[in-house]
């Protein structure tokens, strides 16, 4: 025989929190995630150090042209390198330049409404393709490569060994701020009325745990002998990994040259 | 082909993108439906070989110029519908970055180049598809129906230029856009694409096609993408020789400004006048106006040029072949 308070249909229908901030802190963090683990498995290609050259040098030639020449020869050969990636993957790499040179124009169009035509105008193609050429590389190169490829160009260790350890902890901490947003996702029944508190304890055990790793990593490095030295990423195998990037450097460089009218 | 700003009323094209809307919204649903989300990049080659066609100009003695389009050979790779987005593409990114036709006249163009010529193409080379059924005949077919569509194209073309003076005129009867008659511009727009034009088609899509068959036989294939690499290397070869485009020093019949329609002894100073349409119209300035980079050598700049269209019309594909089948993609 059931009780009485058995018998009756409950109807729990809980109030309408407004938790878009885990879930949007959520999904932000996963995706950060993804796009670490992606670079784990990536097999190492080799000339990363000439095509980190070349993007930082292919960079300062956009931010320095003062003609639009060279601008255009920049696009076409980005876009060329972007038609071979695959669609989801370009459409991604497409999206984040676009927003970043949208932003850019939104930031110039005070200057442009009040001032009219001038040469700020180019500063969103100029960042379009900043972003695409940095985006190119980071798709082409892991992170753990670029970062060896640094050391070849005598960037200070300690520079190179900061870098190295925050993409490494942004995987680990990452991977931890996801299980507590996912717990904490999971026991919000009803109305949470403390959001900023909870979020900022989650920050906070985050921090403790970092600071727990770091002290861990520190022992773990002492016993595998880790100087604090970073070896130079060796050349690649083959000379054929520098072929491209060597026959891009002088097509640019010429380009840019006799554009900029300092070739005679 | 390529119909610039203000030769037809802003009415006419009007009429004519309003024609072309549900022919898209059709194309869009056909290409959905029957092309392969694995085979849609190819189809953003194809676009660009289109539009790499149309960057190769022949002269015509008289001064004129004119190009091949590749609309049929779209058709026959991948079917009516697709062909008709292709070219619509390649068109408007034309329009929009080239100058190369007009951004008002772009439903026009469309209807010309994007529907009539590739449905007809397509109709003539399978009729004749059915009696010649070897290789050899399958290029006879191809040839003969890429005549028959790039001819009505440019007669549709002709139509519309021809009926402008009868229907805009001011009030002293001066045309206000395109001022050449029907007895003017049919015979006019005919004369070089039922000879050398016609012959160009031909050329390009039996000689595109022929290489297909020859290289990429699965492109043939429906229901299969294969790599393309092929397509691509001919892309880049195309690419490369699209300064010969250059050696046509003439404008193409119909697509003169209004300086250079004065100029034209035989049309423009027997006038007498500058149709007002065509003087106070609308006006858009295109970032590499007759495919040329300020500051870039005529044949450096032409080659720039083609590398921006053809890159821009594979990754528009490519971006809309991942929006169709996500997952294809990811597992590419």
């Amino acid at each position: 025989m059931l009780p009485e308070w058995a018998k009756k249909t409950e109807r729990y229908e809980p109030d309408g929190d407004r938790d878009a901030f885990a879930a949007r802190s959520l999904l932000r963090v996963l995706e950060v995630l993804t796009a670490l683990r992606a670079q784990a498995g990536r097999r190492q290609r080799g000339g990363a150090d000439a095509c980190l050259a070349l993007t930082v040098i292919i960079i300062l030639g956009i931010v320095a042209a003062r003609t639009t020449a060279f601008l255009w020869a920049v696009l076409g050969g980005e876009l060329v390198i972007l038609c071979f990636l695959p669609g989801v993957v370009l459409r991604r790499r497409l999206a984040l330049s676009l927003v970043a040179a949208g932003f850019c124009l939104l930031l110039i169009l005070p200057a442009w409404l009040l001032w009219g035509p001038g040469p700020y105008l180019l500063l969103p193609l100029r960042t379009f393709l900043t972003v695409t050429a940095l985006s190119l590389l980071q798709e082409r190169f892991s992170w753990h490569e670029l970062t060896g490829a640094l050391r070849r160009f005598h960037v200070p260790q300690e520079l190179i060994f900061l870098l190295d350890t925050t993409l490494r902890y942004l995987l680990l901490l990452g991977e931890q701020a996801s299980e507590l947003l996912t717990a904490l996702h999971l026991r919000s029944i009803g109305h949470n009325r403390h959001k900023g508190s909870t979020l900022t304890s989650i920050i906070g055990i985050l921090l403790q745990r970092a600071h727990r790793l770091s002290l861990t990593m520190d022992e773990a490095m002492r016993c595998r002998g880790f100087t604090g030295s970073y070896p130079p990423a060796a050349a690649a195998r083959s000379a054929r990994a520098y072929l491209l990037p060597a026959g891009l450097f002088l097509l640019y460089g010429y380009l840019f040259l006799a554009l900029e009218g300092l070739w005679r | 082909m390529h119909i610039p700003e203000n030769y037809l009323s802003p009415s006419t094209c009007a009429v004519m993108g309003a024609a072309m809307l549900p022919v898209w919204y059709m194309a869009v649903a056909k290409v959905r439906k029957q092309v392969p989300a694995e085979k849609m990049p190819l189809l953003g080659i194809a676009a660009a070989f289109s539009f790499l066609g149309m960057m190769f100009n022949i002269p015509l003695p008289g001064g004129t110029t004119g190009h091949a389009v590749g609309g049929t050979l779209i058709a026959i790779l991948f079917g009516p519908w697709a062909a008709c987005l292709a070219v619509s593409v390649a068109l408007f990114i034309q329009a929009l970055f080239f100058g190369d036709g007009g951004i008002l006249a772009f439903g026009a163009n469309c209807f010309n180049m994007a529907f009539v010529l590739p449905f007809a193409g397509y109709a003539v080379y399978r009729l004749l598809r059915q009696k010649l059924t070897s290789a050899r005949g399958n290029l006879i077919a191809a040839g003969a129906g890429a005549y028959v569509g790039i001819n009505l194209a440019a007669l549709c073309a002709a139509i519309e230029f021809g009926v402008q003076p009868l229907l805009f005129t001011d009030a002293a009867g001066h045309a206000l856009y395109c001022p050449y008659p029907l007895w003017i511009s049919v015979p006019a727009m005919m004369a070089g694409h039922l000879t050398l034009f016609g012959l160009a088609e031909i050329i390009f899509t039996s000689g595109v096609l022929a290489y297909v068959q020859r290289t990429s036989p699965e492109l043939l294939r429906a229901d299969r993408a294969g790599s393309g690499k092929s397509l691509y290397a001919l892309a880049a070869a195309l690419i490369v020789c699209t300064p010969l485009g250059l050696l046509a020093a003439g404008t193409a019949w119909g697509e003169w400004d209004p300086e250079e329609l004065a100029g034209q002894d035989f049309l423009g100073q027997v006038l007498g006048y500058t149709p007002a349409g065509m003087e106070n119209g609308f006006s858009y300035e295109a970032l590499f106006p007759d495919y040329s980079v300020t500051a870039l050598p005529d044949a450096f700049g032409y080659i720039l040029s083609a590398v921006i269209g053809t890159a821009l019309l594979v990754i528009i594909f490519k971006v809309l072949a991942s929006f169709l089948a996500p997952r294809v993609q990811e597992q590419a």
